[in-house]
């Protein structure tokens, strides 16, 4: 009896152990010992694990709530923001086959959540969005978000898409790719920039494009073209949320433009500026 | 089991405005955990969005039978944020209670604050023995492995783990789960 309740209490231990973030490769043996011993296969196992989880959860939520809070962070402004955009994109590609079932254990997640964090997280460009959670940034969150952005990109995705598409089939439209930055934050950034030169119309495609707050700092476009001015060409200011790999964002040139001969994204004060003093983060070079 | 309203339910039954509702009762709560355990803010903010997919695609999976609403969210919280912890090769931060008290967020004191839930295991927690109670706050809110508690409390070791699985085991019983002080029960 006795070497039963130590064996038990050795086994809770070791299961508590796991739940608060890990075993060594000694102690996982030795738990993997005990469950055979005791009968116990890895579900019956894991379920013990799974109610020892809540327990530290409501525990870390208790304490939460009773410890004193001196000089408390506030959340991110443009955080609610960007849960609101994933909420968007994640209902709007909802997909019944992708739920996980409901009789299977609450640690079995993986790969209804893999499946749903390749959707959330796949370009921006690629989904219509329904507009649904924006009563919520006004009405509930009281979040004044200012889109000095060109066209917002996100609501038009789809259409930019396609609209892209139909300008690349255009004869003569030029397509170029952007060549590697030196600023490794930015070296992994493909993409190209679609430029018809009649048509005075061109899209920017961004892969891998870094993240900006802003509020902060929003990228700006700049069309260099020698036979027009010295100095390159505002083509607008964009913001690249957190949840994109691929963005597709309008090139709105301020002034005609006749030959350009390049491309290039700074990062700027919000707004943008009149004129850059750089660094040019990527640059497409015809 | 919670008197919360139960957000996730109303999201596995496709009531979308429950979604923004849920984003605005939780955020803060996760955002908090986030700060825990990543010290950088911006991957902070990123862990945060992580965590709220995690929400969604689990949200059937929630019970309001094994726990409240807020508890369930920062199991999930807690999970996703060890895995990143993880995945980047270093433990979740352990500071001292003064040092991470502040990242409190407001909203999310007062996701957990509205929890009867959270005020019933609280109660618990106040009833358990000073050493007890200190344990079990250095293992679950603190993050402190076994040993750093012992080293730091001078408790033997073996004290340190009774103390553990007992302070957890009159938590799951306040929980309604059927914990005997022992696994294989």
């Amino acid at each position: 009896m006795t070497n039963d309740k130590t064996m038990n209490d050795e086994l809770l231990d070791l299961l508590t152990e796991r739940a608060l973030g890990g075993l060594s490769p000694a102690d996982e043996a030795r738990l993997n010992e005990l469950l055979e011993s005791a009968g116990l296969l890895e579900p019956a196992a894991q379920q013990q694990s799974d109610e020892i989880e809540l327990a530290i959860a409501a525990a870390m939520n208790a304490f939460a709530s009773s410890e004193d809070r001196l000089d408390e962070v506030p959340l991110p402004e443009d955080l609610e923001r960007k849960l609101l955009a994933d909420a968007e994109r994640f209902f709007g590609d909802e997909n019944p086959t992708d739920q996980v079932a409901e009789t299977a254990s609450v640690s079995d997640i993986e790969s209804a959540r893999s499946k749903r964090v390749a959707a959330a997280t796949a370009g921006s460009a690629a989904r219509p969005r329904s507009g649904r959670f924006g009563w919520a940034v006004a009405a509930m969150l009281a979040l004044v978000v200012v889109i000095t952005q060109l066209p917002d990109a996100e609501p038009e995705a789809f259409d930019l898409a396609a609209a892209r598409a139909a300008l690349v089939a255009q004869a003569e439209t030029e397509v170029i790719d952007w060549g590697q930055s030196n600023i490794p934050t930015y070296n992994g950034v493909t993409g190209d920039v679609v430029w018809n030169n009649q048509r005075q119309e061109g899209y920017l495609r961004l892969v891998g494009m870094p993240a900006n707050d802003p509020s902060i700092a929003q990228y700006q476009l700049w069309i260099v073209d020698p036979d027009r001015d010295a100095n390159p060409v505002d083509g607008g200011v964009f913001d690249v949320p957190g949840d994109s790999v691929e963005i597709i964002i309008p090139i709105d040139a301020k002034l005609d433009v006749s030959d350009p001969e390049a491309f290039a994204i700074t990062r700027e004060q919000p707004g943008g500026v009149v004129v850059s003093n750089g660094p040019l983060l990527i640059v497409a070079a015809s | 089991m919670s008197t919360d309203d139960s957000l996730l339910e109303r999201i596995a039954n496709g009531d979308r405005d429950a979604v923004a509702l849920c984003i605005q009762r939780y955020s803060g709560l996760v955002w908090s955990l986030a700060r825990r355990f990543i010290a950088n803010e911006a991957d902070a903010e990123e862990a945060v969005q992580d965590v709220f997919i995690e929400l969604w695609s689990n949200a059937k999976r929630f019970d309001a039978g094994k726990s409240g609403e807020a508890t369930f969210v920062s199991l999930l919280a807690r999970r996703r944020l060890i895995d990143r912890a993880r995945r980047e090769q270093r433990a979740p931060d352990s500071q001292p209670l003064a040092d991470v008290a502040h990242l409190l967020s407001q909203s999310g004191h007062a996701a957990i604050e509205a929890s009867a839930e959270t005020r019933r295991v609280m109660h618990v927690i106040e009833a358990m023995n000073p050493d007890q109670k200190q344990v079990v706050r250095m293992s679950t809110w603190l993050g402190m492995t076994h040993q750093a508690i012992a080293d730091q409390t001078n408790l033997p070791l073996g004290t340190v783990k009774s103390h553990l699985r007992r302070g957890l085991s009159r938590i799951r019983k306040q929980l309604g789960i059927t914990a005997a002080d022992g696994a294989g029960t």
